[in-house]
């Protein structure tokens, strides 16, 4: 049984060779690869980054627009709901002055109590309908802000007033004083020292 | 640009090599002047990557292999290249070759004729050049076990083919 032989194979490749037409190196073909290499490489590879960043930034950009543009589930809660609208700086600010609070000699370190600021009840104002979700956003992020920094002030305002009594206490309790006389502060820092029988008659 | 090698050292490298790059890539794109133009893109594909050459091979199986890819994409670019086996398929054997050596060799070189670019090129770096199957794999960029059976199977359609032709003139 006769097969392919290598040998065959390979005269007819070599005999292929030779009458193959070898083709000649044009004159020119250094020079043009030369001068190629000179040349930076194509515009076209530049474009295509450029294309590929343009269109990330976009995609990105509609995505950030969409985001903000779309109100989340809790704004639409919010929107639909009424919701106690949050005091103004001054409603905080104004809180009634308390009455004087009498601070017993034998119990110096007793804390005068707070009182809690009661906030108004007030129903949220709807969003208007010439501003777009994203505006109402932001409108409403502003008047937390406020809220925020009013109560903020407020309590900066009162520790104040705490740490000069708690001075006033200690100085006062530092000192041997009278059996029949004590001291009395009140939440705007103002102090007294009073005898027992001054205060059985107020 | 790459500093690995003077623009004047790379340029005796290409006058030495053109003759074999071209002829190589002249075996897959039988327009001289595609062939000369891809032959011309692998060396300044290969000039912006002399970086990445680690010696491997020598610098002319490096270049090949990159004119080998260059032609590829060309070929993709202008028509499918495939490689038809369905002949092959059929096969269990080979089959038996009546004729003289003579005759047979005049057959194999019409049948070598008719194959593929990419197949003929293979043919020719194994059986004609003698390269090895590793040099060989490496411009390809395949394992050398499966050029070593795409050779089975060329031979095998070499065979049907020259059966074919000996039927037809009998």
């Amino acid at each position: 049984m006769k097969r392919l032989e290598n040998s065959d194979l390979r005269e007819a490749l070599r005999r292929r060779e030779a009458r193959r037409m070898k083709p000649e190196v044009p004159a020119d073909f250094m020079d043009s690869v030369m001068q190629r290499i000179e040349t930076k490489p194509t515009a076209n590879r530049r474009w295509c980054w450029i294309a590929a960043a343009a269109s990330l930034l976009l995609i990105i950009g509609v995505g950030a627009a969409l985001l903000l543009n779309e109100p989340t589930q809790d704004e639409e809660l919010v929107a639909k709901t009424e919701l106690p609208s949050p005091p103004t700086a001054s409603e905080t600010i104004q809180q009634p002055v308390e009455q004087l609070s009498m601070v017993d000699v034998e119990k110096p370190k007793t804390q005068p109590k707070r009182k809690k600021v009661v906030k108004p009840q007030t129903s949220r104002p709807e969003i208007p309908d010439t501003l777009g979700s994203g505006i109402w956003q932001s409108k409403r992020n502003v008047e937390r802000a406020l809220q925020m920094l009013s109560e903020c002030e407020a309590v900066i305002e009162k520790s104040e007033q705490e740490v000069r009594n708690n001075i006033v206490k200690a100085t006062f309790n530092a000192v041997p004083q009278p059996a029949n006389v004590i001291l009395v502060t009140n939440e705007a820092g103002d102090y007294e020292i009073v005898e027992t029988k001054r205060i059985i008659d107020i | 640009m790459s500093s690995v090698i003077s623009k004047e050292d790379f340029a005796r490298l290409v006058r030495q090599h053109a003759p074999q790059v071209l002829d190589f890539t002249a075996r897959l794109l039988p327009d001289s002047r595609e062939a000369e133009e891809v032959a011309q893109d692998a060396f300044v594909k290969a000039f912006r990557q002399l970086s990445s050459f680690r010696g491997e091979s020598s610098f002319l199986t490096w270049v090949q292999r990159i004119a080998y890819h260059e032609a590829i994409d060309h070929l993709r670019r202008r028509r499918p290249f495939t490689t038809d086996i369905s002949n092959v398929a059929a096969m269990t054997d080979e089959p038996d070759l009546s004729t003289g050596r003579e005759e047979r060799i005049t057959l194999l070189e019409e049948a070598v004729d008719e194959l593929p670019p990419d197949d003929q090129l293979l043919l020719h770096l194994f059986y004609y050049e003698d390269r090895p199957l590793r040099d060989i794999a490496y411009i390809m960029d395949a394992e050398p076990n499966t050029l070593s059976g795409r050779l089975y199977r060329i031979r095998k359609r070499l065979m049907t083919m020259i059966k074919q032709k000996e039927d037809e003139k009998t």
